[in-house]
């Protein structure tokens, strides 16, 4: 590829899931940087990723504070952050959206290729958040 | 025994002896005037026939002792007239000899006795009482004649009697002046005896009646009054005994006879009141052991009825409560809506009898109490005789619902705990497909669609699941706006496309034959619906089978039908058809089994749109089922952007 790589950092706890979405973005183009909790992905932040993709249960620290840390952190403020979860309670994303992530994706909802594909427009458009009416709220 | 009553003062007693005493003195004096008037002119007459026959006596001495003697010496006739006068005792009053031509030679009223008790004579003539004209007429006659006439109230009857010497000479006339006082004083006198006689059998007569009517009337009268305040007392079963044979032995028999009947009564109301009252203490009982709480308020809605279950459910004593008006005790909610009185108990005054509200999710705030109710409220037919506005029964469920709520919970948190493998399994088979599928042989490709295809079922039946916990939480909302509908619809068909040919189904859509207008519906939600609807004919449809979709213009709405060529419902089905865990009996090809929720989830969402959803089915011959969708009113008849 001509261009530089794009950066992905995925924080998921489940090794399975991790493993099989780092798979698809790397085949897809993606530099992949992976976390398996909340700490080690805060911490991995610093690094500049293009994109965040983040789990909301993770040990250690959850999505949601690791999303305002984020977001407080001047440093790594600017990076757009989407929220990959299985929990799809209307009070939980707009708490999400309040925090400042730029989408919230349910990872059921979706095939890797098609989570790939989603990374990508997000990437294209960083600074249009996704509309939470579309999202199917549990 | 009740008190009597002062007697009247004007008792029947003294009206009885008044009205007989009137009516003795009116027969006495009718009977004395009758006998008077008689009596009068009896003796008149024979007064007047007796002076008249001693008159025809008196002529002839008198006529010859006045020749005789008057000429010689006054004294001497003056005796004999004098003589003449006191043996008629006092009837005769005057007498007086008149000459032919009329002048007074003699009147009686000359005579007077002197000291010697000798009679006397005045020469001085007194006057005559008649006109000289009219004396004289009378006077020259030479037959008798009677004058009649009144005097100072005295009627006085004069008698003029001719004396003819022994020539039949009329020489003088001679006048008798009749006086009926000694009549009268007879009279009175007798009078008087009988007025004495009367006034002893008056009172005797009146006395003997009065004796007679206390005895006959007045006696049983009181006995009767007696009786009826025996009556008015309570007292009943005292009879009143009279034997007298009268209209007033009736009345006591029929007073005796009321009494009697209104015994009866009493005791068939003393019977109905100690019913009632058992009645009552049944329901008391009854109102206080039961687990619901009864709440009764009257027609101005003040609580009159609150039972111990309903103390409990409100944490109020019925003591602080009773009197008040329901609204200032109890607060009554559904999802977070206030719920007023006029909408819970409704006061009405007509007949209805039966249940005016029920809710089964009613928020009740009590006295720092809340809980959770199914409330129904009745009223009956009486309510205005009995004032009672409404009664309100109070089921508690507020464990119910929190076991619901638990329930649901638990629901929701399986179905996620169940996404992360799922998502992992699908993941891992579409990565799998997408990158090794051309490399692998016909059947294995065929065992790996198979994984897919089930896992995606078990996908459907978790998000099913979720949904349905969406719906009874109430959470489920609809955010309808302008929508395109034929455009998903064909976009719909067209994605189902794969899954049919796979069956060997044909599936179409047929476009209209005219441009529908935009519904109003959110777009995400009612996909769910069709897609819903397409998966089941698809499932319920043999290979070879047909699958048509098509909308039109219904009433105000879009209707879109999708009809298969499958099993068809069997007519028992039917009704159960949209309910929850509901899956038609029959065959059905291995790996098309739904969730039993799909039908469930879309009745909701369809009827969250303001739509309706309905099947006809015949059995063997396939369904068709078919929902309608509202127009959107804000612009009722665009032109579909595409074809």
């Amino acid at each position: 590829m001509k261009r530089k790589k794009s950066v992905v950092l995925l924080i998921e706890d489940e090794l399975f899931i991790r493993e099989l979405y780092q798979n698809r973005l790397q085949k897809s183009g993606f530099s992949v940087l992976v976390a398996s909790d909340g700490m080690e992905g805060f911490n991995l932040a610093s690094k500049n990723p293009d994109i965040i993709l983040l789990d909301i249960m993770l040990p250690k620290m959850n999505g949601m504070e690791v999303l305002a840390k984020l977001k407080e952190n001047s440093q790594t403020s600017g990076i757009p952050i989407v929220m990959l979860t299985n929990l799809g309670q209307e009070s939980i994303i707009k708490e999400a959206f309040k925090k400042g992530c730029l989408g919230y994706i349910m990872k059921m909802r979706v095939t890797p290729s098609e989570l790939s594909q989603r990374v990508e427009e997000f990437l294209a458009n960083p600074t249009q958040k996704m509309d939470v009416a579309k999202i199917d709220l549990d | 025994m009740p008190n009597l009553p002062t007697p009247h003062r004007l008792g029947l007693r003294l009206k009885f002896t008044i009205l007989i005493t009137i009516l003795l003195v009116a027969v006495f004096a009718l009977q004395s005037y009758l006998l008077f008037t008689n009596n009068l002119n009896d003796s008149r007459v024979s007064l007047t026939n007796e002076v008249k026959t001693y008159t025809a006596l008196s002529t002839l001495p008198i006529g010859t002792s006045f020749d005789q003697y008057y000429e010689q010496g006054h004294f001497r006739f003056g005796e004999i007239v004098q003589s003449i006068l006191d043996s008629s005792n006092k009837t005769i009053t005057n007498l007086s000899v008149f000459n032919t031509n009329g002048d007074l030679l003699f009147d009686s009223k000359q005579l007077y006795r002197d000291e010697r008790d000798n009679v006397a004579y005045s020469p001085t003539k007194p006057q005559i009482g008649f006109a000289k004209n009219e004396l004289l007429t009378y006077i020259q006659r030479i037959d008798p004649t009677q004058i009649n006439s009144t005097k100072q109230k005295n009627e006085i009857t004069t008698i003029i009697y001719p004396f003819l010497d022994s020539y039949n000479k009329h020489q003088y006339s001679i006048t008798y002046t009749i006086s009926y006082e000694r009549i009268y004083k007879n009279l009175y006198s007798d009078i008087q005896d009988r007025l004495v006689i009367a006034i002893i059998s008056i009172i005797m007569a009146s006395v003997l009646i009065i004796f007679f009517v206390n005895i006959s009337t007045l006696k049983p009268i009181k006995q009767l009054a007696q009786g009826a305040q025996w009556i008015e007392g309570g007292v009943l079963d005292h009879p009143i005994t009279l034997n007298t044979n009268d209209e007033i032995e009736d009345l006591a028999f029929s007073v005796n006879r009321m009494a009697q009947t209104l015994l009866t009564s009493q005791k068939i109301l003393l019977s109905d009141k100690n019913i009632i009252s058992a009645e009552r203490n049944k329901l008391a009982v009854a109102l206080a052991s039961i687990a619901d709480g009864v709440i009764g308020v009257d027609m101005e809605r003040r609580i009159v009825i609150f039972n111990r279950a309903a103390e409990e459910m409100t944490g109020y004593n019925s003591e602080e409560v009773l009197n008040k008006k329901i609204e200032e005790v109890l607060i009554l909610s559904e999802k977070e809506n206030p719920v007023t009185p006029d909408i819970y108990c409704p006061i009405r005054v007509d007949a209805f009898e039966g249940v005016v509200y029920n809710n089964d999710d009613i928020k009740l705030k009590g006295n720092n109490k809340e809980s959770v109710v199914n409330i129904t409220s009745g009223k009956i037919k009486e309510a205005l005789e009995v004032n009672l506005g409404c009664l309100l029964t109070l089921h508690d469920v507020t464990k119910e619902k929190q076991l619901e709520e638990m329930k649901l919970d638990f629901v929701s948190m399986a179905a996620h705990e169940l996404r992360t493998p799922l998502t992992s399994i699908r993941g891992y088979l579409s990565v799998y497909l997408e990158d090794y599928g051309k490399g692998l042989n016909e059947e294995q490709k065929m065992f790996l669609n198979r994984m897919y295809i089930s896992t995606q079922q078990l996908v459907s039946l978790v998000e099913n699941l979720l949904g349905v916990s969406k719906i009874e939480r109430g959470v489920f909302k609809v955010d309808p706006g302008p929508l395109d509908w034929v455009k998903s619809v064909r976009q719909i068909v067209a994605d189902f496309k794969n899954r049919a040919d796979e069956k060997k189904i044909s599936l179409n859509f047929i476009e209209p034959t005219q441009k529908l207008p935009m519904v109003k519906a959110d777009g995400l939600r009612i996909n769910e619906v069709l897609s819903n609807l397409l998966s089941n004919a698809i499932a319920y449809t043999e290979s070879g089978g047909k699958v048509d979709v098509w909308s039109e213009l219904g009433d105000n709405s879009v209707v879109t039908h999708v009809k298969d060529t499958g099993h068809g419902i069997p007519k028992e089905a039917m009704p159960k058809l949209f309910t929850k865990f509901f899956r038609v009996w029959g065959k059905l090809e291995m790996g098309s089994k739904g969730t039993g929720l799909g039908l469930y989830i879309s009745k909701s969402i369809v009827e969250a749109h303001g739509g309706k959803i309905w099947v006809v089915s015949e059995l063997g011959k396939g369904s068709t089922f078919s929902f309608s969708l509202p127009i959107n009113p804000t612009n009722p008849n665009p032109a579909p952007k595409t074809v």
